[in-house]
């Protein structure tokens, strides 16, 4: 009875040992592609960091004004130009836009009801 | 035979002889000793198995501190743009005595980074005593490949951070700047370094992520910063003024929107930060404000009750105080009421109201609205009030309309927000704040009534006063005028002059105050040779409101000036509709 214990314990032993040792190694290997793939991380966050620096000096209003003026010839916003949605059927100019489509008489053919 | 007999007088004689020489009991000792240690080996088993695989809950849960080392956080304004950040940059180092060829060196490094001065590199790969030299700090990834692969023997690269601020020049003051070992020296980041370390720390913590922390968000709008920035400047180079400052706080939240003082720095290179007239003058300085004090001090008599807006002062003739005699700069010479004596600034009202009041209750005004305190916000650079000596008469009148008291701009910009949004004194910060949060430090300082009250004497200063050149038609600006004479060795001077403008808008539910200052302004043909606040510092604010009002979502509304109807300000004392 206690020798087949402990054979039992033995042979258990033996395959726990094995188990283990591929389990061991399998987890080795992990670790390995764990620490390549966050060194990978690592570079690529800091190529993202460099990418966010980039990103905000380019579109640093500084930047976007100077391109502006030289491309877009804008002139500054004035506040009657600001309207609000519920208005705007009112300033389309007359043959500009959508002419009404569903003979609403809305100029705008219905998209500020729509969008409402 | 024996041996059977044996056994079975062992056995038969078990009883007798006590249960320790028992074989069947050994077997069973045995097991149990088997199985308490199968049992002890399973539970470790067991526990190691859930250690490795469970996860580990508690652990994580560890206490803020505030002198873990934590990675300098980035800085973003209140949308999420990105004010300043960390970036990763190679730097290429040489050891003179292992170079072989200095000439080919020379020449390989020169080919490939054509902005190494050779004689310059020469000089340094030439000497011999040495075991180290920089030869260009902050390459990119890619040119470190390049120069790798040229393998010159006796170059190395290092690995440092950099402290990088994208935006340049933009809200430097408000950024300040990093040594070069990323230590906080000015503003918001000396701020990340000392008082608020427990805030920096809590940035990182509840973040797995340790490699970037949360970023820190400014209440900075990073548009509207710019905006100030430009009409300051403009403002600046048109009336040769020697600075320019500007300030924009949310009324209802006491966050400040942008800060700009000029001339400013480049915090990617915070050497230019070093020179004297480089300072913050919204936060750093003390200045005089002048006539933009008389919004408190119209504030207190309405609100202390001695005047409301028929109550009437006599500035038909100078006031004298002993030996010193107030005058009016814009004289009317009569008498004028409480919204006369705001909008065309009389200096002999404002001393009238500070003289009828009391110096107890003057100063007990004054100190409600935190004149008396050095304010604290986030940045380090902050000063203390110069406040009278004495409080007698003639201090009490002066104060009245703003000299012989000097404050930071910034403190007044938040007295003039506490007296526009209903009464409420909120501490000014530079961090974004919910509106909620922002409720619980407000302090009464004024009764609604009385903020009503300014705000239709704020509007009215622009509509018909001092201030009138501020109007932009739209956004219902309203706000206050002053110019103060400069000191200059103790003394006042008549040709140097501080001009300010303190403003907010849409003035029927005002959102943004907006505080301007230039600094000795020039008399330009344009402005009639006048180099008070009404000729330059109201339009500069105007222009300032007009391009930031967009960006701030006020939408503009053109019939709201039937709410101040009549012509002259007298008529004017009804309630204003709201």
């Amino acid at each position: 009875m206690l020798k087949l214990v402990n054979g039992i314990l033995i042979a258990a032993m033996l395959v726990m040992a094995f188990w283990l040792y591929g389990l061991e190694r399998r987890s080795r290997e992990v670790e390995r592609k764990i620490a390549v793939l966050s060194g990978e991380i690592d570079e690529q966050r800091e190529m993202i960091a460099l990418l966010d620096a980039e990103w905000a000096a380019l579109t640093s209003p500084r930047r976007i004004e100077a391109l502006a003026v030289k491309y877009l010839h804008l002139e500054s916003l004035k506040p009657t130009q600001i309207i609000t949605q519920s208005d705007i059927t009112d300033r389309i100019p007359e043959g500009d836009g959508p002419s009404a489509p569903d003979g609403d008489g809305s100029p705008s053919g219905g998209i500020s009801e729509e969008i409402q | 035979m024996n041996y059977r007999a044996g056994t079975d007088h062992a056995i038969h004689e078990a009883p007798h002889r006590g249960a320790g020489n028992d074989p069947l009991y050994a077997i069973k000792r045995a097991r149990l000793v088997l199985i308490a240690f199968i049992a002890g080996f399973c539970l470790i088993g067991l526990r190691l198995g859930q250690l490795t695989l469970g996860g580990n809950g508690r652990v994580a849960n560890r206490p803020i501190e505030p002198d873990s080392a934590v990675m300098r956080p980035e800085i973003t304004d209140r949308s999420g743009r990105l004010l300043a950040t960390n970036v990763k940059v190679v730097s290429l180092y040489a050891d003179p005595r292992k170079i072989i060829d200095v000439d080919e060196a020379i020449e390989l490094l020169t080919g490939h980074l054509p902005d190494l001065d050779a004689a310059r590199l020469r000089r340094a790969l030439t000497m011999k005593n040495r075991a180290f030299v920089w030869l260009k700090r902050g390459i990119s990834p890619a040119e470190k490949t390049m120069l790798h692969d040229l393998g010159i023997p006796g170059m190395g690269f290092r690995d440092e951070i950099r402290r990088v601020y994208p935006m340049g020049r933009l809200g430097a003051h408000v950024l300040g700047f990093v040594d070069i070992d990323l230590r906080g020296l000015a503003g918001l980041e000396y701020y990340l370094d000392h008082r608020g370390r427990l805030f920096t720390a809590s940035l990182n913590d509840p973040n797995p992520d340790h490699h970037r922390p949360e970023a820190v968000k400014l209440a900075m709008d990073m548009r509207v910063q710019y905006a100030l920035e430009q009409e300051l400047l403009k403002a600046r180079e048109k009336f040769s003024a020697a600075a320019a400052a500007g300030v924009v706080l949310d009324i209802n939240s006491g966050e400040v929107i942008a800060m700009v003082s000029l001339p400013d720095f480049d915090p990617n290179d915070p050497t230019e930060a070093q020179g004297k007239d480089r300072i913050n003058r919204i936060t750093g300085g003390v200045y005089e404000m002048g006539s933009t004090m008389k919004a408190v001090t119209v504030a207190m008599a309405l609100d202390e009750g001695i005047g409301d807006f028929d109550t009437t002062y006599d500035a038909s003739r100078p006031l004298r105080i002993g030996r010193r005699i107030i005058h009016d700069y814009h004289g009317k010479n009569r008498i004028l009421s409480l919204p006369e004596v705001f909008i065309y600034s009389s200096n002999i009202g404002a001393a009238e109201m500070a003289l009828e009041i009391g110096a107890d209750r003057q100063k007990a005004f004054l100190e409600k609205l935190g004149f008396f305190d050095k304010p604290r916000t986030e940045l380090p650079e902050s000063a203390s009030p110069l406040l009278p000596q004495r409080w007698g008469e003639i201090e009490r009148a002066t104060v009245a309309f703003g000299h012989g008291i000097a404050v930071e701009p910034l403190q007044l910009a938040v007295a003039g927000a506490a007296l526009m949004n209903g009464g409420m004194l909120i501490a000014p910060t530079f961090l974004k704040r919910d509106k909620d949060i922002a409720k619980e430090p407000a302090r009464r300082v004024v009764s609604a009534e009385t903020s009503r009250k300014l705000r239709y004497l704020f509007r009215l200063d622009v509509l018909e006063g001092s201030a009138k050149k501020a109007d932009i038609e739209g956004y219902r600006i309203g706000g206050k005028t002053g110019t103060a004479e400069k000191v200059v060795d103790g003394r006042y001077v008549k040709t140097q002059r501080l001009a300010n403008f303190l403003g907010g808008f849409p003035m029927d539910d005002p959102r943004y105050c907006v505080l301007v200052i230039l600094d000795n302004p020039q008399a330009l043909a344009e402005t009639y040779e006048f180099t008070t606040s009404g000729w330059n510092a109201a339009p500069t604010a105007g222009r300032v409101i007009a391009r930031i009002a967009p960006m701030l979502g006020v939408v503009p509304k053109f019939d709201d000036d039937t709410a101040w109807p009549g012509n002259k300000p007298l008529d004017r004392a009804q309630p204003i509709a709201q």
